[in-house]
């Protein structure tokens, strides 16, 4: 009975072996690399300047010229296309950021110390989770003015409870077990026993939330910009370009104008939720939202 | 029983004082005067500061937080700067919209949702399965004023088979059942909008929490006793996977009233939604507190609401 030596796989070895056979994760994940090289590469790729104004072509179907087409101010619509990619993706991954800063420091902390630390954060939480996120964003964006950076601030400051619940959940479950003893009976910090010991065992959830949070962001750009409540002119993004259907002669006869972006939005969004479905999967099959 | 109906009340007025702190934090930092619009343009400079003394401008900050909250809990919003009109009653006046839209989208997302994901948790990888599965992300995926401009584009604009805006036809006074059919039909899209994403939340829902089910003993006891498929899925797996939606269909209040609020700007819907959009385009300050305000009590009473409901109808949950 020799027994066949057993190759053993790393974690992050593991997962991908286990998302490379998910067809619709792998589909996400290459589209989405491709999206963002793409994009990337606007001041390359872009046939005109995202602010090229030309009055002689406006409101242009598309062309050779122009292959998606003028907006009312005679601009590119693939260039503002690639540019407005940029910012609509950038947002939702600073966003995200900002989101696990808060949630992960906070939901560790409630974890770790209990009693009524915990019980005040998730207060906290509860409080911020009864308002319906566009009710209050819009209710805040008027108060702090449109803008790219107010735009991360809201989704930020407002979606981060989630992650907290998460990691607070995990560590309320680990923080009982044989290996966080052992690492106070050697003498570590709490701060040790956090970021070295307790985080790095919520980093599968975390890491699910994540890529999933960055498609929320950017659907919420979208929403807030195609209010006229995020970004604004002239920066472009795929909200605020989608704006112009707001005028019902743009909706009924200008496809070019609202469509192209509106599918930019859906194929991305999607893609990230392939991929975070897949990722969730491999990482965490117990976990459930 | 009790005393868990008495600790989740208390705990809800506890988080109502922190909903409330929010807002008045929100309130405090509107730029200007906040009592702008209740001074006239003809008083004399004492006159004013006299007003503003009575009104409490000059009050530390605890205490105009607790007058305010008293006038908060008289029901007392405030009067609307654009409609120059009390804010409670604007509000009132388009609530009604708002629960139709939001009562229409339940049905037609529970509907579809729940029987897609049963029918797909019976064929489990089977071609219809993937096919609906890629329909429920995509359902979750595109921008909800997106699919709302898309219906209108194919629906109202090119085939002209439903109105594109509005609650009933302007101009035209219908009564009885024509203008319940008017009314349908300006409907069925925003409902379609708003019912969409809760389906395909539902339905992966459902799926998974109707396939997690038949592994229960219960399920195989059913089995073993002889019962036919049909009683074992619709009698003991449905009833048991279907007792958690209660939960489910509170905690997707928040994300209803948000979606609500696109919906309704993009179909010109005159709830509580598109209230909101207006007020902050006119800055309407007093309004746009009056509606966060509502909404957010609105959310945690339908919470608190269904937990009762969910200790009610399980028997397992324990009331401690």
């Amino acid at each position: 009975m020799a027994a066949t030596p057993l190759k053993s796989l790393a974690p992050g070895q593991l997962t991908w072996r286990k998302l490379r056979s998910n067809i619709l994760a792998m589909f996400g994940l290459v589209i989405l690399l491709s999206f963002m090289l793409i994009t990337l590469l606007a001041p390359v790729l872009a046939p005109y300047g995202r602010d090229t104004i030309d009055m002689a072509r406006v409101d242009q179907p598309p062309s050779a010229e122009h292959l998606l087409g003028t907006d009312e101010l005679g601009r590119d619509v693939l260039s503002r296309l690639l540019y407005g990619g940029q910012v609509s993706m950038g947002v939702g991954v600073a966003a995200t950021f900002f989101q696990l800063i808060i949630g992960v420091t906070l939901g560790s902390i409630a974890g770790y110390y209990g009693s009524r630390v915990d019980s005040t954060i998730m207060w906290v939480t509860d409080v911020i989770m009864c308002f319906p996120f566009f009710v209050i964003a819009i209710s805040m964006a008027a108060l702090l003015g449109p803008s790219v950076w107010n735009v991360i601030l809201i989704i930020g400051i407002l979606e981060w409870t989630a992650v907290a619940r998460i990691v607070r959940g995990r560590i309320l479950s680990l923080r009982s077990l044989e290996f966080v003893e052992a690492a106070k009976a050697l003498g570590l910090s709490r701060w040790e026993i956090i970021t070295r010991h307790l985080i790095p065992n919520t980093m599968g959830p975390i890491i699910v939330y994540a890529t999933l949070s960055v498609a929320q962001g950017i659907l919420a750009e979208a929403s807030l910009s195609f209010l006229g409540l995020g970004v604004m002119q002239p920066q472009a993004s795929w909200g605020g370009m989608m704006a112009a259907a707001q005028k019902m002669r743009v909706l009924q006869n200008e496809w070019w104008l609202w469509i192209p972006a509106g599918s930019m939005v859906l194929t991305t969004v999607l893609s990230i939720n392939f991929l975070g479905d897949g990722l969730r999967d491999a990482l965490d099959p117990q976990y459930k939202y | 029983m009790l005393a868990y109906i008495v600790k989740r009340l208390l705990q809800s007025i506890i988080t109502m004082l922190g909903i409330s702190v929010i807002i008045f934090a929100l309130v405090n930092l509107i730029p200007g005067n906040p009592y702008a619009s209740m001074i006239d343009l003809s008083m004399s400079p004492e006159q004013v500061d006299a007003l503003l003394r009575q009104l409490g401008y000059y009050d530390p900050l605890t205490v105009k937080y607790v007058k305010w909250l008293g006038r908060m809990l008289q029901g007392d919003m405030g009067v609307s700067i654009f409609y120059k009109e009390p804010v409670a009653a604007i509000i009132m006046s388009r609530l009604g919209n708002t629960a139709l839209l939001a009562v229409a989208a339940i049905l037609i997302g529970s509907m579809i949702g729940i029987v897609t994901g049963i029918f797909t948790s019976r064929h489990r990888k089977s071609l219809i399965d993937y096919l609906t599965t890629i329909f429920a992300f995509l359902g979750l995926s595109i921008p909800t004023f997106f699919f709302g401009m898309l219906l209108i584009k194919v629906f109202g604009v090119d085939l002209k088979w439903l109105p594109v805006s509005g609650k009933s036809t302007i101009g035209v006074t219908l009564s009885g059942m024509d203008y319940a059919w008017d009314v349908m039909k300006h409907l069925v899209m925003p409902a379609m909008v708003l019912g969409l994403m809760h389906a395909a939340a539902l339905m992966r829902y459902t799926r998974s929490s109707m396939l997690e089910i038949q592994q229960q003993d219960y399920i195989r006891t059913a089995r073993a006793k002889g019962l036919g498929e049909r009683a074992v899925i619709y009698k003991h797996a449905l009833k048991n996977a279907l007792n958690p939606i209660i939960t489910i269909l509170s905690l997707k209040v928040p994300a209803l009233l948000s979606g609500a609020l696109l919906t309704e700007t993009v179909f010109v819907w005159p709830g509580v939604g598109r209230l909101n959009y207006e007020a902050v385009l006119h800055r309407d300050y007093p309004l746009i507190m009056g509606i966060v305000m509502v909404l957010a009590l609105f959310t945690l009473l339908s919470n608190l609401i269904a937990d009762m409901l969910y200790a009610a109808v399980d028997p397992r949950i324990k009331y401690d």
